[in-house]
């Protein structure tokens, strides 16, 4: 097949199955193994497209399909886009999300809403694909939306508890103010460059004639939105809520989506950022202190969701610090080999969740190793590589991250994801050692046993997590950094001696060994729950939920309460004033006609009075 | 057949209207679906036969009717009013399907079918006084809706929805009056006709303003913008579901249309003095009555409000005066009518089956009526301007071509679509998610065959204009952009001049390079 038949192949597989679905479930018959065997094979079509579209790869081109809107100056075509950064992402979307989707056909067995699910799943991917694919910034926008509408669909998934609806809501909203900053700053790109063409080569060509306040306020419109797919401060809030949906979900939109849009986004539009480095310092202070934010969260949270919610927060907030320093490939070699370790973590915990009866808090369940050998080999390997142990994928695409911040004198910067990098370290290890070696503090009740659909997509995730990084390896290492050539992305360089970045390694393996040991002294023979009377301020996360409950939500009800009670209200008495003054007007004139013919005579009299007056005075000219 | 296409589509439902009477009680229902039917096709044909290449009016019909005083039966379609009567057909139609009031069944079908002559009418009337005729007759048959189908209070409803829309209408008379006897002095002829008019440049800007004034309070009450805008809550409360349907869905939309008809081509230089000051209301309009929805307590008052709101950016739209904001607000009237109708039809459905709107009153309906949970999630998120939906389109666009004019006033406009999400969002929360707490609630019927039926369309229509609005929108920026570059020709100062964009002379431009 040509390349542009397998691209619409992989774009339209998704949708096409979301409607095929739809048909299923109308049908009468129990429609579970039909819905099982359309959502393994889909993705893994999808995926095999994507990885010949890979293979096949030399040169970027573009695939026109129709066009959307074209309107006065505007013209919107549905047009997809591929080049290397648009391929890096596609391969790991859709490998890692047919992973999930397999994972999730036995997750979700018997469910009832079993195919309802895998409904809003494909949905899911289809948009994520269209927002990765997109050759211009509107066409992403659209998926951009359509994955916030997926996720909103996932999260309340199990509507019949009003938590998850609010947690559904709280993401849809927090996306909302994203999608705001997004469509200000689509709105000041068609106004300000909408006759050069609105596609990526069009405005990269056309972006450096703007001036810098225009450029200013388009970046930050955009980095806005990221913050709220990319769980950023301050709208990262409705990541650790969003983990109310079922675990694949989680996993999905962790590790292959949603949350990967905004690093993409910065990177795609790297040739704006390039212009005004003070947005990307911005942008990468913002990322450092999520980092480090999430992980003092992740290290006081007792529910094993939340805190690799919280990690994944952390861990975007270095690609963010990498991206916002000129690094943008680096921060898509963090987001490539984080999506399968990420993967992996929600997966595995999954399995444990399920096997425990739905238990989600990780200091009622230890000793699991015994009972989950696999589960726990590959969690292992997962979590090493989060906290950048070596030889694992996370440690160089960390490491890289971290030494070019040394090295480009953002010592700050530095600092923070150092610190943030040993908190990673200990807390992803407290988390192990409390799951599998410290003992069980209760007698271990029944296990379910965890079928072989859920365990191989572990098995594969775990290969994939400790592998990838070596297709980056760096070359002061004796690799040959081949992500790098291949994204071929601009990327400050620098000249420094390879001791000084053999250096930055060791002290990154080391920072990260550190947390290991020091979690294993703490965490690896008895449990050992936070204490909250002394640390209720991190465990409730600063309050910072209350603050935003109270800061917006309520003041949002409050005012609007105002309004409907006190204008809205004035405005319609208005109207009720008028309409009594009017009664009074006609009660008063309604006298005069009282059906007496004396009264009648005089008004008579009076009217003609005053009529003859008034011709006196025209013939004597007296007016 | 097609030269009289349009009598046709004003009389027909008249005609048929009058013939209901002798029809059988119990087939009038069967009647009147196969008129609207007829009536929906006869619109669909006149789509069919429109001439895309062309961008003035079409399927011209003229008739003198009182030659002293220019009054003419002028009819004719172009590309902005065409999708406008294909709406008020098929949502007609649409409304008339999911009929469910069973009291005088017969009176309330031939009272639709009577204002849906009025609406076409209004549609695609050409000559003032002729279109103040069909704007004033509309009343009449959405006061007998409301008053004789309506809620406990229709009375007061009925008669508050009549007098503030016809106090506004008369005012809007005397500025017709006023332009007619101009045309008179200054060629010796009464004309009535608005293609005359639009021969005629005010030069005194004074003139041009105070009638400008004379047309916006009119339309403004019907938009309703803000602060006439108390009249239409309270007339939806009362109101019957098809009234709520009719009345949001293509009455609204008569007043948006008289700005695109009459203000805008009529007076440039006032529209341009006016942009401003318009935009105000508008983005308070917007921001304000989606405000107030977020407090309301009865589901029917969160759309009722929310309609209000996006008329708004209908309005925002329209006076940014270029082609992307009118072309945008009129595909925006569309999808207001399309959306708004079906949030107000599935709100009827609720209230057929609990006979109240509380939505307290609710809890869960997701899992007892999945059908009608998914539909009404559907509309929302296009009421919501989700991208692929028909809601997404007009609202960017409208947005998009304020933007061009003011980007901070957008911005303030644009803080309704996170509003906007809330009050959609919570009020779904409240009457479809968490268990089911009212055991009124554990029994109810999902929808029913004709509910069905009536929503599915609407859905369909949503999904394709939503991924593929260029049919629609191709004759309307074909129209639009004449409009536009009408309004730069005849605009008096230099000022309005530059503000109006001449779109045609730089398409022009362009293909000489």
């Amino acid at each position: 097949m040509s390349n542009t038949t397998l691209l619409l192949l992989t774009l339209l597989l998704p949708f096409g199955t979301t409607i095929v679905l739809l048909g299923v479930r109308a049908l009468p018959w129990s429609h579970e193994n039909a819905t099982r065997i359309l959502s393994i094979a889909s993705p893994i079509i999808v995926a095999l497209s994507m990885v010949t579209l890979f293979v096949r790869y030399d040169s970027p081109y573009t695939m026109e399909l129709f066009s959307w809107i074209a309107l006065g100056e505007l013209f919107i075509n549905v047009e997809l886009y591929i080049d290397a950064l648009s391929l890096v992402m596609g391969l790991f979307i859709t490998l890692i999300s047919a992973l999930i989707f397999i994972y999730a056909t036995a997750y979700m067995r018997h469910d009832a809403g079993y195919t309802r699910f895998f409904i809003y799943f494909h949905l899911f991917l289809g948009f994520m694909l269209l927002l990765v694919l997109a050759n211009n910034p509107y066409m992403m926008f659209v998926g951009w939306e359509g994955v916030g509408l997926a996720s909103y669909l996932l999260i309340g998934f199990y509507s019949r508890d009003l938590a998850n609806t609010r947690a559904a809501n709280k993401a849809f909203y927090l996306n909302r103010i994203g999608d705001f900053g997004f469509i200000i700053a689509l709105g000041l790109i068609f106004v300000q460059l909408g006759t050069y063409g609105l596609d990526w080569s069009a405005l990269e060509q056309s972006m450096s004639e703007l001036d810098d306040p225009m450029l200013i306020a388009i970046g930050l419109g955009l980095f806005v939105g990221a913050m709220g797919k990319s769980a950023q401060i301050p709208l990262y809030v409705w990541l650790p809520d969003a983990m109310a949906g079922p675990t694949p979900v989680s996993a999905l939109i962790h590790a292959a989506t949603m949350v990967t849009a905004g690093v993409y986004m910065v990177v795609r539009f790297d040739f704006l950022y390039t212009l005004i480095p003070d947005v990307g310092l911005f942008i990468a202070t913002m990322g450092a202190l999520s980092a480090l934010l999430a992980a003092l969260f992740a290290t006081f949270a007792t529910d094993v969701k939340k805190i690799l919610a919280y990690s994944t927060m952390s861990q975007l907030g270095f690609m963010f610090a990498a991206a916002g320093t000129g690094l943008y490939d680096g921060a898509i070699f963090h987001l490539f080999t984080h999506a399968f370790f990420k993967a992996l973590l929600f997966l595995g915990a999954g399995a444990i969740i399920v096997a425990l009866h739905h238990e989600q808090n990780i200091f009622r369940m230890g000793n699991m190793r015994h009972f989950m050998p696999i589960v726990f080999v590959s969690m292992f390997f997962a979590t090493a590589t989060i906290s950048g142990i070596p030889p694992f994928s996370g440690f160089f695409s960390k490491d890289a991250i971290v030494a070019h911040l040394f090295l480009g004198h953002y010592y700050g910067l530095w600092a923070i994801l150092m610190s943030s990098a040993f908190l990673t370290s200990y807390y992803m290890f407290r988390l192990f050692f409390t799951l599998f070696l410290a003992p069980s503090p209760t007698p271990r009740q029944t296990i379910l046993p965890v079928s072989l659909t859920m365990q191989w997509p572990l098995i594969l995730l775990a290969l994939g997590a400790v592998g990838n990084g070596l297709w980056n390896i760096p070359t002061f290492m004796g690799g040959n950094a081949a992500m790098h050539t291949f994204l071929a992305l601009s990327t400050p360089v620098h000249e420094v001696a390879h001791t000084t970045e053999w250096l930055l390694s060791m002290g990154s393996a080391l920072v990260a060994l550190l947390g290991m040991a020091l979690a294993y002294r703490h965490y690896a023979h008895a449990m050992r729950p936070p204490k909250e009377a002394r640390w209720r301020w991190l465990i409730d996360v600063l309050y910072i939920d209350h603050l935003y409950h109270a800061l917006f939500v309520r003041s949002l009800r409050a005012l609007s309460l105002w309004f409907a009670t006190y204008p809205e209200r004035l405005l319609q008495r208005s109207v009720y004033t008028l309409q009594a003054l009017y009664w009074q007007g006609a009660h008063l004139l309604q006298r005069l006609q009282d059906g007496r013919l004396q009264t009648y005579m005089f008004l008579f009299a009076i009217g003609v009075a005053l009529l003859s007056l008034m011709l006196l005075a025209q013939l004597k000219g007296w007016l | 057949m097609m030269d009289h296409i349009l009598s046709f589509l004003v009389f027909f439902p008249l005609v048929a209207g009058i013939l209901g009477f002798i029809v059988n009680k119990d087939s009038i229902r069967a009647y009147g679906l196969s008129v609207a039917a007829i009536e929906l096709f006869a619109s669909l044909a006149l789509w069919f036969n429109f001439d895309m290449s062309h961008s003035g009016i079409q399927f011209v019909e003229q008739a003198s009717i009182v030659s002293a005083f220019g009054i003419n039966y002028f009819l004719g379609v172009d590309g902005i009013s065409l999708f406008i009567i294909i709406m008020t057909t098929f949502m007609t139609f649409i409304a008339l399907l999911g009929l469910s009031e069973t009291p005088r069944i017969k009176n309330l079908i031939i009272t639709v079918l009577v204002l849906e002559m009025t609406m076409v009418g209004v549609f695609v009337a050409l000559d003032a006084i002729l279109f103040y005729l069909f704007w004033e007759l509309s009343l009449v048959p959405m006061l007998y809706i409301i008053g004789a189908w309506g809620g406990p209070k229709r009375i007061y409803a009925s008669i508050k929805f009549f007098l503030y829309t016809f106090t506004g209408s008369l005012i809007m008379l005397v500025g017709m009056i006023y332009i007619a006897h101009m045309y008179y002095t200054l060629t010796g002829q009464w004309s009535f006709s608005l293609m005359d008019w639009y021969t005629m440049t005010f030069y005194d800007l004074n003139v041009q303003f105070w009638l400008f004034m004379a047309f916006f309070v009119g339309f403004a009450i019907k938009v309703p913008m803000f602060p006439f805008h108390t009249w239409l809550p309270y007339a939806h409360g009362q109101a019957p579901t098809i009234g709520s349907v009719i009345l949001a869905a293509v009455l609204l939309k008569m007043g948006t249309y008289g700005f695109v008809r009459f203000s805008l081509p009529l007076f440039p230089d006032a529209s341009v003095m006016m942009m401003m000051p318009i935009a105000v209301i508008s983005v308070i309009m917007i921001i304000y009555t989606a405000m107030v929805a977020y407090a309301q307590e009865d589901i029917k008052q969160v759309v009722a409000y929310s309609s209000v709101s996006h008329m708004g950016v209908i309005v925002l739209g329209t006076f940014a005066l270029n082609v992307e904001g009118i072309s945008g607000s009129i595909f925006l009237m569309l999808s207001h009518g399309i959306v708004s109708g079906a949030l107000f039809m599935l709100v009827g459905v609720i209230y057929d089956r609990r006979h109240t709107k509380l939505m307290s009153e609710f809890g869960g309906l997701a899992s007892v009526m999945p059908a009608y949970a998914t539909i009404f999630g559907v509309m929302l998120m296009a009421s919501v301007g989700l991208p692929l939906t028909i809601g997404f389109v007009g609202e960017f666009l409208s947005l998009l071509g304020f933007y061009k004019v003011s980007a901070p006033m957008t911005v303030f406009a644009g803080t309704a679509i996170i509003v906007g999400a809330i009050y959609m969002l919570s009020a779904y929360k409240k009457a479809f998610f968490g268990p089911v707490t009212n055991p009124e609630n554990a029994h109810l019927s999902d929808l029913n065959g004709t509910e069905k039926w009536a929503l599915i369309p609407l859905v369909l229509v949503v999904a394709w204009l939503g991924v593929y609005p260029k049919p629609v929108l191709g004759p309307i920026d074909h129209s639009v952009k004449a409009l536009v570059q009408f309004m730069h020709d005849n605009a008096v100062t230099e000022k309005a001049k530059a503000i109006i964009p001449a779109p045609l002379a730089d398409a022009n431009k362009g293909e000489d390079n």
